[in-house]
């Protein structure tokens, strides 16, 4: 099912909406994370999980191309109008715990680096706000977002991996491929977390207009944030000595400690600031992925669906507390097993099935 | 219409938020801007913090204030009873240790620069050959600021001196970095005068052994990538040589001989020529070759009497376990830190005087 076409947008635009969905929070503090077993080969590890996600782009599009449509399509295709329903709601579930956990965790650098006593609730009302705003303006309004969050803080991002070029030890990341196979394995798990969101395009796909001719700006889209994601994990190695990253929450944060300019001096605040168009343009892709299927699923208004999405956010918000590391801990997983096996079987079962029906007719 | 006016309501209502920040006016904070650790007795720590105070139409005069505590923020707490205004750390520059404290290990104060967020990583640490406390105390610098002076003459001394680059970053860096261990610059208040005396050299955390203001060329030279500097040789014959490099490179080499790792450094210096004095009063034109044979002996000679001071210490500050780590899969910190006394290290000096001058 095609959207109407006043709501669709250009192909290339697809490029913004895939690096929008793939750099959140994580970019600030994956490099701790992917080392933690694999140590420096960790880099090697991220560029895996981009070639990876390269082929769950291709799958992606493989799936939605033979459904016409997005995910609530291929499920009711497969599965009939009610397990279909049922089964697509997991995922919207899935898109808002996405959207959560990235704004708990910008909540969490903004209480630590900028304002320490700021209640939760105030910070994530000021953000739904905003996101609401940005998604009841519709899908258009939505991809704008994504194209602003793209392009104000590629000048920051540049001066932060040149700064600390002047005192970087390249020769941290000798020698190559020093750990295990196994270690390598846990670095790709965990960097394919970090560079996960491409799975949004199973909502959005109905918006594309020609939508085939924006699979070459697809994988483009994922290239450009894998080769970010791998300069950034080898930018901050070659700046932290190995036990050091391992000490550092946020290493990302505490480079651009280094960066002092003559008429500003701390240079942290000015890209926290900045990290919130980041924040809410992503935010509001998972929120309208969300709300638009459950919308679908439930025959409601998207405003409905929306605000009710909101709300809890912000609840949940408030009350965290232990809840963000069990959230984190079960959304990988969740990703892991619904984006990486489960979406790959479904594009073998419609084949079957349209094989079938071909041989049928 | 009643709906937009209860949004903008509720918009007012938000902005009370905005109560939930403290506001930090500028004239109404004290920044510290130098810290100081000393030892007090077995288990206590003296704390000094140095904080400007800006008065209209007068010249600011610096604060010292110092308390004994166990921890450095139980210090500010303390202090904070005393002063006007509530004591901020965002804007620290110089974090001093003294001497006996150093050798008991400083990094439960270390700890506090990097877990603070507000304070900037480009901190200047350096111990102090004495006592912290009376470094900040001196009379000369009651106008002038005590902190901001030790912070830029540490500064200048490392951009265009001989002093080897090392701040907050460099010390964290090296501290954790396996088979390296960190050095911070010695500074000494010497007849009223604020002085860099020496480099301090650490074992993990705890100060170890100096190295002495002779020594900063070539270890400049070998730890730096681009470093500056002057150093006068005196030759065989009582010549006189003054070099100021323009352009240094050290390059490491592992061999692995009989599975003992060997260390072959190459150095290699660019300089120029800025004074000359020979021992025969006749006036002669500058001969390079012969000089910079003699010079590159001096200097590999000092370099390897250096390094042999380290391996009787059991310190690496030039970092030759991690260079060695680098180049063997198989690297054992137990087994290196065993080996390290009895390593051999070559040197090997290439200098080159490109310029002579505008006389020869």
């Amino acid at each position: 099912m095609q959207a109407n076409i006043r709501h669709q947008v250009s192909p290339y635009l697809v490029f913004f909406l895939i690096y929008n969905s793939q750099v959140g929070v994580g970019i600030l503090s994956f490099q701790r994370t992917i080392a933690q077993k694999a140590g420096y080969d960790a880099w090697i590890g991220v560029l895996a999980a981009g070639c990876l996600v390269q082929a769950f782009i291709w799958v992606l599009y493989k799936l939605l191309g033979k459904a016409n449509g997005d995910i609530i399509d291929v499920h009711t295709t497969i599965f009939g109008n009610g397990l279909g329903k049922f089964l697509s709601l997991f995922i919207m579930i899935y898109y808002w715990l996405a959207s959560l956990s990235v704004l708990i965790g910008f909540i969490e650098i903004i209480q630590v680096w900028m304002f320490p006593t700021m209640p939760s609730w105030i910070l994530s009302m000021i953000i739904l706000l905003s996101v609401y705003y940005c998604v009841s303006g519709g899908f258009r309004a939505v991809v704008g977002m994504s194209f602003l969050s793209f392009i104000f803080p590629q000048i920051l991002l540049i001066a932060l991996f040149i700064f600390p070029l002047k005192i970087a030890h390249f020769s941290n990341l000798l020698p190559i491929m020093n750990h295990s196979f196994m270690d390598l394995i846990d670095s790709i798990k965990s960097s394919l977390y970090t560079i996960a969101g491409t799975e949004a395009l199973l909502m959005y796909y109905p918006f594309i207009r020609d939508a085939k001719a924006s699979k070459k700006f697809a994988h483009l889209g994922v290239l450009f944030t894998t080769l970010l994601y791998t300069i950034s994990a080898i930018v901050s190695f070659t700046f932290f000595s190995e036990k050091q990253l391992k000490t550092t929450i946020w290493p990302e944060l505490s480079l651009t400690k280094t960066i002092t300019l003559s008429f500003l001096e701390r240079f942290e605040y000015l890209y926290i600031s900045m990290y919130l168009i980041i924040i809410s343009s992503l935010i509001a892709l998972f929120l309208w992925c969300s709300s638009r299927g459950l919308k679908i699923i439930f025959n409601r208004k998207q405003k409905h669906t929306l605000i009710l999405l909101c709300l809890l956010s912000v609840i949940i918000c408030h009350f965290d507390g232990s809840f963000k590391e069990m959230l984190n801990k079960y959304i990988i997983q969740m990703n892991l097993w619904v984006f990486y096996c489960y979406i790959p079987l479904l594009l073998l079962v419609l084949t079957f099935l349209k094989r079938s029906k071909q041989n049928d007719e | 219409m009643m709906n937009r006016s209860a949004f903008c309501l509720f918009l007012i209502l938000l902005l009370s938020g905005c109560s939930f920040l403290p506001t930090n006016i500028v004239n109404e904070i004290d920044m510290a801007q130098g810290v100081g650790y000393d030892l007090s007795d077995k288990t206590n720590i003296k704390g000094t913090i140095v904080f400007p105070i800006f008065k209209k139409d007068k010249t600011s005069t610096t604060e010292v204030r110092a308390a004994i505590g166990k921890s450095s923020k139980e210090i500010r707490s303390i202090l904070n009873n005393e002063t006007r205004y509530p004591l901020v750390s965002g804007q620290l520059r110089v974090a001093l240790y003294g001497k006996n404290l150093a050798k008991k290990g400083i990094n439960d104060f270390v700890d506090t620069l990097h877990r603070d967020p507000s304070i900037g990583s480009i901190v200047q640490m350096a111990i102090v050959d004495g006592n912290a406390n009376e470094l900040y105390k001196m009379k000369k610098y009651k106008n002038d600021n005590v902190s901001v002076h030790i912070q830029e003459l540490l500064e200048q001394n490392m951009k265009m001196g001989l002093l080897p680059e090392t701040n907050l970053q460099s010390f964290l860096f090296q501290f954790f970095q396996i088979g390296q261990d960190p050095y911070l610059p010695l500074i000494k208040k010497e007849a009223e005068n604020i002085r860099i005396t020496g480099l301090a050299i650490f074992k993990d955390d705890r100060y170890v052994t100096s190295i002495p203001m002779k020594d900063f060329f070539i270890f400049k030279a070998l730890v730096d990538k681009n470093s500056l500097g002057l150093r006068q040789f005196i030759l065989a014959n009582r010549d006189k040589v003054v070099l100021e490099t323009i352009n240094s490179n050290a390059k490491y080499k592992v061999n692995i001989v009989h599975g003992r790792p060997e260390f072959t450094i190459n150095l290699k210096l660019k300089t120029k020529l800025q004074e000359f004095a020979a021992s025969e009063k006749e006036r002669q034109a500058f001969d390079k070759k012969k000089y910079q044979k003699q010079v590159e002996q001096v200097l590999e000679k000092s370099a390897l009497s250096m390094v042999s001071q380290f391996q009787k210490h059991r310190v690496d500050p030039l970092g030759l376990g991690a260079k060695y780590k680098e180049h063997f899969r198989g690297f054992n910190e137990k087994q290196w830190n065993e080996d390290y006394p009895n390593v051999k290290v070559h040197v090997n000096a290439d200098v080159e005087i490109v310029q002579t001058g505008s006389i020869d």
